[in-house]
């Protein structure tokens, strides 16, 4: 942008000490065609001159930084998001298990795990507590039918 | 103070993490405090405290900018009454007349250049800092692809936008009131044509930049809002296709983190627009009014004063147009982004 404002100063500068040394010179005057010539010719290559010299892909660089601070703020949130999906998704699941016990007479403590898919989904499940083998064998079945936790990710402690 | 540390402890032990997805705006910088709304009020209150407390404070800035018109009326008169007793002097006394006006106006002039300038910045500033929460919103709402499309058109703009008028717009409005002046002493066509060409090149350049914003952000919405809720439908169909209690729950998970996402993502964006506006509504108000009272100065001084002092005073009221225009476009580019990261996925 520097480089964008010395440009533009620089042609009107330039314009500016034309349009002196024109009207200086004179229109009638033998010598006032050369130097109107000349200051034709120096505008010309003051407005052309800088342009050769853009160096398009370090404006490319400036920009793609934008692009990778948008893939950091998305990647920020979509985490934040999963997080809080992780969270809501497994005390659901706690929540669900002991509703099961509770109708069983068991008190226990539930620790669910969820696997890294997107949706995350309930893979395997800590159970600790006092619980009849009747009841344990029916909860278990409960787990493995209604939450697709195989029995041999149940965990029984 | 028993009480007070049981109030506390209590405090404390209520006190349980509601969510772990938070999005909090950036607070709105501290000259724009005053215009903020102090409660919880609804957007529409909010804007209305913002544009009233802005009024209320305008008051100063008003008396200034009349004194200034008030003190060009009576040159102009003086310049008038002066050309009418002495017919042989005109040419030094057109000169003095409009020293008198330029000196008269550059210091407010060039006060409010520095306003405009400084609210530029902070909206750029402001906007820096709001996006990325946004955007962090939106993602987490589903709209992972037009969040990521949104903000990198909106910072991309707002660099360009910001960098040129810093560096372009900025001087070039010096520029041009300095050839206002000169044109307004000698009459040579090469100056009009440069102050034209100043004049042509900072609108050209806002509105340019405007439009292809406007012509993005309508492409983006199209295109990646189309690609976001094909993904949102996907994963719907992929939770459908789960077991009943499992999908069931897993619907619900989802439901209650877009509801949250967008409740969170909706009072972030009315916080941020208030925010701008805050920041934006002082200065955009005090150069309005210098701007309005210029123009209507220099319709007085059509009747009573010379061609070239009404134009040199236009000049100047033009100048004040276009810092209204360079303050209100950048803060209009945040406002319309903002309010697409508030609509997100369609």
């Amino acid at each position: 942008m520097d480089g964008i404002r010395k440009y533009l100063f620089g042609v009107i500068c330039a314009a500016v000490i034309c349009s002196v040394v024109n009207t200086l010179a004179g229109k009638k005057t033998a010598h006032g065609a050369i130097i109107r010539l000349i200051s034709g010719l120096f505008m010309a290559l003051t407005l052309i001159s800088p342009l050769v010299n853009v160096k398009l892909t370090d404006y490319a660089d400036y920009f793609n930084n934008f692009s990778i601070d948008a893939d950091a703020a998305v990647a920020s949130g979509a985490a934040s998001a999963n997080e809080e999906l992780r969270s809501i998704i497994k005390s659901q699941t706690e929540a669900y298990i002991l509703d099961k016990a509770d109708s069983m007479d068991a008190v226990l403590d539930v620790e669910v795990t969820l696997n890294d898919d997107d949706p995350p989904v309930p893979c395997g499940v800590k159970i600790t507590g006092s619980i009849s083998p009747y009841s344990k064998e029916m909860l278990s079945s409960f787990i493995a039918n209604d939450l697709s936790i195989a029995k041999e990710d149940q965990i029984w402690m | 103070m028993r009480r007070i540390i049981l109030l506390i402890f209590i405090a404390f032990m209520v006190a349980t993490p509601v969510s772990a997805m938070e999005f909090t705006p950036p607070e709105a910088p501290d000259g724009a405090q005053v215009y903020m709304p102090e409660d919880n009020q609804t957007f529409s209150e909010g804007l209305w405290y913002v544009i009233k407390t802005a009024i209320s404070k305008l008051q100063p800035s008003l008396t200034e900018a009349s004194g200034v018109c008030l003190s060009l009326i009576a040159v102009t008169i003086l310049v008038s009454i002066l050309q009418g007793l002495t017919e042989s002097a005109s040419a030094a006394i057109k000169l003095a007349q409009t020293l008198a006006i330029s000196m008269l106006l550059i210091l407010p002039t060039n006060s409010l250049i520095a306003l405009g300038a400084e609210t530029v910045r902070q909206l750029s500033e402001y906007g820096k800092l709001l996006l990325p929460v946004l955007t962090a919103a939106l993602a987490a709402q589903g709209g992972t692809t037009s969040s990521a499309a949104l903000y990198a058109g909106t910072a991309t703009f707002d660099a360009v936008l910001s960098s040129i008028i810093s560096y372009v717009i900025t001087p070039l409005l010096y520029i041009y009131l300095c050839l206002c002046i000169a044109c307004s002493m000698v009459s040579h066509g090469m100056l009009k044509n440069l102050r034209d060409f100043a004049k042509w090149a900072m609108t050209w350049c806002l509105k340019t930049l405007l439009y292809v914003f406007t012509g993005y952000l309508s492409i983006t919405k199209v295109i990646s809002g189309t690609v976001d809720a094909s993904a949102i439908k996907a994963t719907k169909l992929a939770i459908s296709g789960a077991v009943p209690v499992v999908g069931g729950l897993i619907s619900d998970a989802s439901e209650t983190i877009l509801v949250s996402a967008g409740l969170m993502k909706g009072a972030v964006g009315s916080y941020g627009l208030l925010a701008a506006i805050s920041i934006w509504i002082g200065p955009f108000l005090q150069i309005g009014c210098q701007y309005l009272l210029l123009k209507m100065t220099a319709a007085v001084c059509g009747v009573i004063g010379s061609k070239e002092n009404t134009a040199l005073i236009s000049d100047f009221s033009g100048a004040m147009g276009m810092l209204l225009a360079m303050t209100g476009t950048v803060c209009l580019l945040l406002l319309v982004s903002t309010v697409c990261f508030m609509k997100g996925v369609s």
